[in-house]
């Protein structure tokens, strides 16, 4: 079965601030799961993993972005994301790989305040993944040679070091 | 004197206990205080462990309101407004290209200076720790030499704050800097790294920049 990618920050999720009562989260967390229209972006990566880097490859380069940094992400299962009643709706991306974009973007839409908690609840139960920068840049640098995003669309900071890349 | 696990140390003429470094309130009057008090870090030496260098890190107080502000002073002042301009926020990527666009031209400008005026901030937890994390990957993204043994030092500083999400910006931070020298302060945090997952990244910045040597 398929599984849902949301990038998250590591930090956000941490519980050891003294101020955090126990078996709360940060609010900070929330930002993670920021929405719009009610609707939050996820990408759906293959149940044989196969299309992970290139998403990540993607949300790397994506809009915004000024440096190459790690990605931090958590994997929800559909049927989880199913288990929580959250609706999923295929929707095209904005990041600058048009394929992963119109292939593997989707919301999960008509989010009220009590799915958003539950989502954040699932998350901080599940375990994160990290791409670290040195991998961030190989998966950059390999996306690049296959043409799979557009430099155009990245922020010519971002450009400028992508093109320092080596 | 407090000698730093970094290889710093701490000299403060501090007499008021509530400017702790380790635990300054974060109002702007105790910031506008703690930026008056003298103090400084020293560079030591590995081998001999004696101090060969001394860094002052914050300024004299001014004398009168009319007195001209030494650029120092005014270093000071855009620091401070620099971290309350970054408490509405830095998660959208406009408020932190702003945020690190502002960082960035300060630390160009000037200089190991900069870097002194953020340190007791981000040591002294005096901002959040997502304008802290914010802060160390702006300071590890800055291309050259600009202030590099400087941006080490906070990095490897930070390796010992409270929190969790501080502590892992400061590991990212040394990763994106590359340079092996952070080994031996990446080893004594590992040891002492509470958090289970952070402890799995810290080992693998190790050994990445275990390779790199």
């Amino acid at each position: 079965m398929p599984s849902f990618l949301i990038k998250v920050t590591w930090g956000k999720w941490q519980t050891d601030e003294q101020w955090i009562p126990a078996g709360e989260l940060q609010a900070a967390a929330l930002f993670d799961l920021r929405f719009s229209n009610n609707k939050l972006s996820a990408w759906k990566i293959e149940e044989d993993g196969e299309n992970l880097d290139r998403v990540i490859t993607a949300l790397a380069v994506n809009k915004g972005k000024t440096s190459i940094d790690n990605v931090d992400y958590v994997l929800l299962d559909q049927k989880l994301v199913e288990q929580l009643r959250v609706k999923i709706e295929k929707s095209r991306g904005a990041t600058p790989d048009m394929v992963a974009n119109d292939e593997w973007h989707y919301d999960f839409i008509e989010l009220t305040v009590s799915k958003i908690v539950a989502l954040a609840t699932c998350i901080k139960k599940l375990s994160m993944d990290r791409v670290r920068e040195p991998r961030v840049r190989e998966l950059i640098r390999n996306g690049l040679k296959q043409n799979h995003f557009d430099l155009n669309l990245v922020d010519e900071r971002l450009t400028t070091r992508i093109q320092g890349l080596h | 004197m407090t000698r730093l696990r970094s290889g710093w140390a701490h000299n403060s003429s501090r007499t008021d206990q509530s400017n702790r470094w380790d635990g300054w309130s974060g109002d702007s009057l105790s910031v506008a205080n703690a930026a008056t008090t003298r103090s400084t870090i020293s560079r030591v030496d590995s081998k001999t462990s004696k101090e060969s260098s001394s860094i002052p890190l914050a300024l004299p107080q001014l004398e009168t309101c009319t007195e001209q502000l030494p650029i120092s002073g005014q270093l000071e002042q855009q620091i401070l407004s620099l971290f309350q301009t970054a408490s509405d926020g830095v998660s959208e990527d406009q408020q932190y290209r702003a945020f690190s666009d502002k960082l960035s031209t300060l630390v160009i400008l000037y200089g190991d200076s900069a870097i002194e005026a953020m340190a007791p901030f981000i040591i002294g937890d005096r901002v959040n720790a997502e304008i802290a994390s914010a802060t160390l990957n702006c300071l590890s993204h800055i291309e050259g030499r600009t202030s590099y043994n400087f941006r080490i030092w906070i990095m490897e500083r930070s390796l010992q704050s409270r929190s969790s999400w501080i502590r892992d910006a400061a590991a990212l931070g040394l990763e994106a800097m590359d340079d092996p020298a952070a080994i031996p302060y990446l080893k004594e945090a590992l040891g002492r790294e509470p958090n289970s997952e952070l402890r799995r990244y810290l080992q693998s910045v190790l050994e990445y920049l275990q390779r790199k040597r």
